[in-house]
């Protein structure tokens, strides 16, 4: 049985449709993501979830409760701002305390310590948010929303003002945090491979409405359209007839549209080419540029007039370089068909 | 969902009725008994008789011509002085707000009667000009059309800077050095980029500095009374006391300030879109 | 660095120009007999002493501080509540409130003062000559600057997101309002009084419209001074400018944001 269910859920402002019927289920204790470009509706979805924003039209339910028409404070909900909204006014200790303060809790300071330690802001709960770093804000603002152990958790782009290297140290930490506490969470981002290291299951937005949605792995390797092969990785997506044109052999794809991943091309250089090969499609171009990021070399590839990008694992010194003629391998598997 | 909204409409009650009867209700009254003729009918009576009559004429004429100069002269050495002080060392330049923001409040009588004390017939500069045998302040009179500039030009100034501070503080130098770098020479920097910028900043605060010497009442009338001719001192004199003769004519003066004020913040708004095309 | 001397001259200048006024009434309120010499012939403070006996002075003054505080007070209520209402319950119809806020900004007190006698004068609301009337009409001329200041401040500190945070934690709007707001934005509103405080001790048109000699202000009774002893005006203008000096002064210690800040962690 699912945990939070969202069923037609839309949002209109003015004329503009900010959510067109959305509907989703999560089974607790799930981590799922909301990704898209910004504009596409899902840090709206995740505020009228929060009971911020009023939605026109669908339900919203938690644990088999409706909570469509309750207001934010009774819903049971903690949530982390993009900005994390601090309370300027106060102590790391008095923000973490407010919900619990506001509710009418026992065992208060028992509990912000144990949330402190958790957490790992032990030295500074005293400390007023200007006074913290990013990392720490972001910190203090995920202890708050947590320490009232509410039933879904909320992320809306939490680590997205964070420089990289606390980014990657606090995604693990959130994961970490949602394991041990087994607490059903939303998170809402742009960036991909933050979704990916993260999630559950993914929902790609676009425009109001889901694209798509499934494991990381699915999502990844299994793109259905040409909006989310777009906006995962970087797929060279090719028309029918574009692909058709480069390639050898008779070609068989009916979908308008086909995404291939550039690690699944393999490359030779011309006249090394090793026998047949079964169940591939081959072409040829020369190699126009090369970069190389870390373990991987990327290269375009111009086949007639189209450019595809190959990428290979980094060899030694055994690679190819600029103005190369190559024959290139395409396996049909790879080739991914696009509605 | 009509009480949920009913509720917090109590909260905007008090300022409804503070707006309504000391703003908006006098307000729509001035204009109302403008169109008031003597006799009680409704019609243009009042304007026709300001415009006809060469006092009162004159009266607006002297308010825009004191506007205009006061106005344009503090402009400028706002704007000279306010750069100045933007460029100064934080000590300095606080120091320097601070003078400013306290002297933008010097205005009204206690600013005229400092002025009597500096520039009167026994002032202190009078004084002083007279024993070191220097005849300037001979064919000075504060109490006259130039005295009220230069009292005017004295209390736009700080206000002016105030203004103009923030605007300065917009203008980075690394502006300066990227056109220095691209070969541009420090007119040129001025002429592309500084003045375009500041530009927004200087036109809206000559229209607040005519504005605001428009409708001063207090300098003037505590320097000259009600011998000069300025349309705020007419008004006064006209409403001051129990004596309430003729609040048709007031009114219908009050109407032609405000307009004249209204036109220029319009036309303010009209340059300011010219200039700037990438604001808004 | 010659354009630097360049700057601190012309700086300089300006300030000596600025103070002038504040230094010549000076001299003059502190001179015992100054006829024809540059300087003072002698010292003294029996003006002070004279003005500090004076029961109208202090009467003057305490009337004007009773009108200004209220009046004030009047205002940042009166604003705040609407505000919050507004903020809240309807973000979209801010652009109202500011229009109807900017207006006394446009009306200068001449003008705004025959509207008001005649309605008053004629009415049964006999106000006219009596604080009350300037009460209003100072509740509405500063209300732009009370509008912009507490305006500003709710933008800075990005009020709609901590109500909402506030809220999601389980508090109610108005405890939203009172324990997370308005704490944060007592800063702005205490610029907002300050900067209201320096602009009515200075008003003299409505008060002298209105009220004139019926309720003497600070200003209506320095304009009657005007005409008598010099010396003794001269002290009064200094109190009064000494007035504007400890007000301006608090403003700008609140308009620095770092200020305080820096001390708490240095401790």
């Amino acid at each position: 049985m699912s945990y939070v269910n969202l069923s037609s859920v839309k949002k209109q402002y003015g004329d503009k449709s900010v959510l067109n019927n959305i509907s989703f289920a999560i089974k607790k204790g799930e981590f799922i993501t909301l990704l898209g470009q910004s504009g596409c509706g899902k840090s709206t979805l995740l505020r009228s979830i929060a009971g911020i924003v009023n939605i026109d039209d669908g339900a919203i339910s938690v644990s088999d409760k409706d909570i469509t028409n309750l207001p934010s404070r009774k819903r049971e909900i903690g949530m982390v701002f993009q900005s994390y909204a601090l309370f300027p006014n106060m102590t790391v200790t008095q923000n973490i305390g407010f919900g619990m303060k506001m509710k009418r809790l026992r065992n208060r300071k028992q509990e912000i310590e144990k949330m402190i330690k958790l957490i790992g802001l032990d030295g500074v709960e005293n400390h007023y948010p200007h006074e913290l770093s990013g990392g720490q804000q972001q910190r203090v603002a995920l202890a708050r929303a947590l320490i009232l152990k509410p039933k879904i958790l909320l992320l809306d782009e939490p680590l997205s003002a964070l420089d990289a290297k606390i980014r990657k140290s606090l995604q693990t930490e959130i994961k970490r945090i949602q394991r041990e506490m087994n607490i059903t969470t939303i998170f809402v981002t742009h960036d991909q491979k933050e979704a990916m290291v993260l999630s559950d299951r993914i929902y790609v937005m676009n425009k109001g409405v889901i694209e798509q949605a499934g494991t990381p792995e699915t999502i990844y390797t299994r793109p259905e359209n040409k909006f989310v092969a777009g906006f995962i990785g970087s797929y060279n997506i090719l028309t029918n007839s574009e692909l058709k044109h480069c390639v050898k052999e008779e070609f068989d794809i009916n979908s308008p549209d086909i995404a291939i991943r550039p690690e699944s091309i393999t490359m030779y250089t011309k006249n090394s080419k090793p026998g047949s090969h079964n169940g591939s499609y081959t072409s040829e171009g020369k190699i126009r540029m090369k970069t190389i990021s870390g373990s991987v070399v990327s290269y375009q590839i111009q086949v007639k007039t189209k450019h595809i990008q190959v990428d290979q694992l980094f060899q030694g010194e055994n690679h190819l370089n600029e103005g190369d003629a190559v024959d290139l391998v395409i396996p049909k598997q790879d080739c991914i068909p696009l509605e | 969902m009509a009480r949920f909204k009913l509720y917090p409409l109590l909260g905007l009650l008090p300022l409804a009725l503070l707006v309504i009867g000391f703003l908006l209700t006098p307000l729509v009254n001035m204009v109302y008994q403008s169109f008031q003729s003597n006799d009680g009918t409704f019609g243009l009576q009042q304007y026709i008789s300001i415009f006809s009559d060469p006092f009162y004429l004159q009266s607006i004429k002297n308010s825009l011509m004191i506007s205009f100069i006061s106005a344009s002269i503090a402009i400028v050495i706002a704007a000279v002085g306010g750069y100045s002080i933007s460029r100064l060392a934080s000590r300095k330049n606080k120091i320097m707000v601070m003078i400013t923001n306290m002297t933008s409040y010097f205005e009204g009588i206690p600013l005229a009667f400092s002025f009597i004390i500096l520039l009167g017939n026994n002032g202190l500069f009078t004084l002083l000009f007279s024993q070191l045998g220097l005849n300037v302040f001979q064919a000075f009179d504060l109490y006259s059309w130039i005295g009220l500039i230069v009292v005017y030009i004295y209390f736009q100034i700080p206000f002016a800077m105030m203004l103009l501070l923030p605007t300065y503080q917009g203008l980075k130098e690394d502006w300066r050095y990227a056109s220095n770098l691209l070969g541009g020479s420090n007119l040129s920097y001025w002429l592309h980029i500084g003045l375009p910028i500041l530009m927004p900043g200087i036109i809206g605060t000559y229209t607040i500095l005519f504005a605001n010497s428009l409708g001063a009442y207090a300098t003037a009338y505590a320097m000259v009374g009600s011998t000069y001719n300025l349309l705020p001192l007419q008004i006064g004199s006209l409403i001051a006391g129990d004596v309430f003769l003729q609040p048709n004519l007031a009114s219908a003066l009050g109407v032609t300030l405000a307009l004249i004020m209204l036109l220029a913040l319009w036309v303010n708004g009209r340059i300011m879109r010219k200039v700037r095309r990438d604001l808004k | 660095m010659t354009g630097r001397l360049k700057h601190i001259a012309i700086v300089s200048v300006l300030a000596a120009y600025l103070l002038l006024p504040l230094i010549g009434t000076l001299l003059y309120s502190l001179a015992g007999k100054w006829s024809t010499t540059i300087l003072p012939e002698s010292w003294t403070l029996s003006w002070y002493a004279t003005l500090f006996q004076d029961t109208h002075y202090w009467e003057a003054l305490s009337r004007s501080v009773f009108v200004i505080t209220f009046s004030v007070v009047l205002t940042i209520v009166v604003m705040l509540l609407a505000m919050f209402v507004v903020v809240i319950y309807f973000p979209n119809k801010e652009k109202y409130l500011k229009l109807i806020s900017m207006i006394p900004y446009g009306v200068p007190g001449v003008v705004s003062a025959i509207g008001l006698l005649n309605i008053y004068s004629s009415s049964n609301i006999s106000i006219i000559g009596t604080p009350w009337i300037l009460i209003g009409s100072y509740a509405i001329l500063i209300m732009p600057f009370v509008y912009q200041g507490i305006r500003n401040s709710l933008y800075t500190v990005n009020t709609t997101e901590l109500i909402q945070a506030a809220e999601i934690l389980g508090a109610t709007k108005t405890r939203a309002v009172f324990s997370v707001v308005l704490p944060n934005i007592m800063k702005g509103v205490l610029s907002a009084v300050l900067l209201s405080i320096a602009m009515l001790f200075g008003e003299f048109a409505l008060a002298n419209l209105l009220v004139g000699g019926q309720y003497e202000t600070l200003q209506i009774y320095l304009y009657q001074q005007l005409s008598k002893n010099g010396h003794l005006t001269s002290a009064i203008v200094i109190s009064y400018y000494v007035i504007i000096m400890i007000v301006t002064g608090l403003l700008i210690q609140f308009q620095q944001p770092g200020r305080r800040k820096k001390k708490r962690s240095l401790k």
